[in-house]
């Protein structure tokens, strides 16, 4: 569902994937809203519901998570890491609704992909003591690499970010493709191959994203 | 211990399959700088070259980086 807006004479287009990000945000957002309030009515000596125990689950495990990978001090990220793991995944699972799936579009990896790198850029700044000692964790391990240290880092956004959308769009294509050209019979064939690019491949990339993303974060200081 | 292993699994699945992407995305980022700099300044081929080796030694160092720092956590973890 395309949108066009008018201002002043000007038109802007806002393609199908992108009315898709505000969805999934929508959705998500009332999720928490909902969330919220009913963590804030339960009660310490009440038995716990099971709604309450599955998200408990849920933010313990990634807590645990951002513990192993990025350690104990670096534990106020698992808030960044436990969004990027639900919207990712909310979005690559999206597409099982018959909707484009956000992530198909290059604009939103890079900006995910982009969030992680200014994150891990001011991580690294500030561990790092000032602006010298942070200029000189890119001649490490010697000055001679300087120019390889800067172009492999301005290099990992993009990585992290194609091979999320790469992923996501080639699923979408062969499902189109195959919607297409069978027409009818299409079901039969496309719901092990649903399983597989948007199940499987959704929730293992969305882990993946966040994984790379922890390590880009917290390993610079490792 | 089990729920353990799965993580390192699914940890390594991660690393493992982002390195051929680490390598050919510097070499892409140095293929196209080296262009860019190239049309601006007039040379022929000669940012180009640069920048490209530049960046195969920059994916080459950042697979390394990549593959050393699980080993790291792992040696502090100890």
């Amino acid at each position: 569902m395309e949108v066009l807006i008018q201002i002043g004479g000007k038109e802007i287009f806002i393609p199908d994937t992108i009315v898709n990000v505000w969805f999934v945000a929508i959705v998500l957002i009332v999720f928490a809203l909902v969330v919220n309030s009913k963590m804030k009515k339960a009660k310490l000596d009440e038995e716990p519901s099971n709604f309450q125990l599955i998200l408990e689950v849920a933010v313990e495990s990634i807590d645990n998570l951002v513990k192993t990978t990025m350690g104990e001090q670096n534990l106020g990220f698992a808030p960044y890491i436990f969004t990027l793991i639900t919207f990712i995944m909310a979005s690559n699972l999206s597409g099982l609704l018959g909707i484009t799936a956000p992530t198909s579009d290059y604009s939103v990896t890079i900006s995910l992909a982009l969030i992680t790198f200014v994150l891990s850029q001011y991580w690294n700044f500030k561990n790092s003591g000032g602006l010298l000692g942070y200029l000189k964790g890119y001649t490490e391990p010697m000055a001679l690499l300087t120019p390889l240290n800067v172009i492999g880092d301005l290099a990992n956004p993009i990585s992290l970010s194609f091979r999320l959308f790469g992923n996501v769009m080639g699923g979408g294509i062969i499902m189109g493709l195959l919607y297409s050209a069978l027409g009818y019979f299409a079901p039969i064939v496309t719901a092990p191959l649903h399983i597989y690019f948007d199940i499987f491949s959704g929730v293992l990339q969305s882990f993946i994203f966040t994984m790379l993303s922890m390590i880009f974060i917290g390993g610079k200081e490792a | 211990m089990k729920n353990k292993n799965y993580k390192d699994i699914l940890q390594n699945v991660a690393l493992v399959s982002q390195m051929g992407i680490s390598i050919i995305t510097p070499i892409l980022l140095g293929v196209l700088l080296g262009q860019f700099i190239d049309k601006k300044l007039g040379t022929n081929y000669a940012f180009s070259i640069i920048f490209i080796i530049l960046g195969s030694g920059a994916g080459f160092l950042n697979i390394f980086k990549l593959g050393i720092k699980p080993e790291n956590k792992e040696k502090k973890d100890e």
